[in-house]
């Protein structure tokens, strides 16, 4: 389990790493402007995960021989989207708690 | 040659492929048993690597039927088989010991078969030469853990002194495997084989001699063998 795990973060950490400067900036910006931040929270999180996540995987990993190499390591398509998802939910709590300590 | 205690057998059957009207693929059988070395001949375009990538449930066929051990499996896991794609898989980024750590599989073997490439260790697979890639990747895949291994065009890219370690490996391999390999050193593969099969006629034919390759179309006559 934990092998998967850190394979699937090995494939979306450039992922990962652009969404948290983006989502930190614009959580920081949200806090500081005293804008309400569920609504940005939701958004932020049910566009992401639901469009760009399934998307950027199919164009990051699908189309790819690299799938191979996964797929002979045990991951399958739909375990990687999965995976993203629970590390997509993860970072937003990560980095929304991490901008209101910032602020 | 001694075989682990369970002889398993991989079929595939009733193979239906095709790509919007042109049939690639049309009742195929072929049968992989462990212990033993399926050799796959065919001409460029015939449909050895679709149905390799099929048995990996790499391509969705129209209709095929897999069994193992003679129980239908709607797919196979990567501890049952596993696959060698033509083109390298392996991502550039990570390190050779990392792909030989993702595998479970000793370094130091690979320094006993391959000893002018044990100083790649630490080296990225992107800042290999494809052909270092392709030893690599052969390695892991014939070492690491599964009942069968399909290898798609393995003596592609390779000096010759290597294809003849590679030829050993497979031998070796197959103690423990079911092993199906497909290139077109077809005097590689004949020399390998336990079984040769040859795609013709959108189908796989079981040879029983070597003239059948002329009969279908794959060899010329005066090809010597």
């Amino acid at each position: 389990m934990f092998k998967k795990v850190s394979l699937a973060f090995r494939v979306f950490r450039c992922y990962l790493l652009i969404v948290s400067v983006i989502l930190t900036a614009i959580f920081v910006f949200v806090i500081y402007r005293n804008i309400e931040i569920d609504w940005v929270l939701q958004t932020s999180i049910i566009w992401r995960t639901l469009i760009f996540a399934p998307v950027l995987y199919w164009f990051n990993l699908a189309k790819k021989s690299e799938f191979v190499y996964y797929r002979n390591l045990g991951l399958s398509k739909l375990g990687l989207i999965i995976y993203i998802f629970i590390f997509d939910i993860l970072l937003t709590i990560a980095i929304l708690n991490i901008s209101y300590a910032i602020i | 040659m001694q075989l682990s205690n369970n002889i398993h057998t991989l079929e595939i059957d009733s193979v239906e492929l095709s790509f919007n009207d042109l049939e690639v693929l049309s009742g195929v059988y072929l049968k992989i048993v462990t212990g033993e070395i399926t050799g796959l001949l065919g001409l460029n375009g015939c449909g050895k690597t679709c149905l390799m990538r099929i048995l990996f449930d790499d391509l969705k066929a129209k209709n095929r039927c897999i069994m193992l051990d003679s129980v239908w499996q709607k797919r196979l896991s990567h501890k049952q088989v596993l696959y060698l794609p033509q083109h390298s898989s392996m991502p550039k980024g990570v390190s050779v010991k990392r792909v030989f750590k993702d595998f479970n599989v000793d370094f130091s073997g690979f320094c006993e078969s391959f000893p002018e490439s044990s100083h790649l260790k630490d080296a990225n697979i992107g800042d290999l030469s494809g052909g270092e890639q392709r030893i690599v990747e052969i390695y892991v895949i014939l070492k690491a853990k599964s009942k069968f291994v399909m290898l798609d065009e393995p003596f592609s890219q390779i000096m010759p002194i290597h294809i003849e370690i590679i030829k050993a490996l497979i031998i070796e391999a197959k103690s423990s495997k079911g092993i199906l390999v497909s290139d077109h050193t077809f005097r590689n593969i004949i020399d390998i084989s336990d079984s040769l099969y040859v795609m013709a006629n959108r189908t796989v034919y079981l040879t029983k001699s070597n003239e059948d390759l002329v009969r279908y179309g794959y060899l010329l006559p005066h090809h010597t063998l």
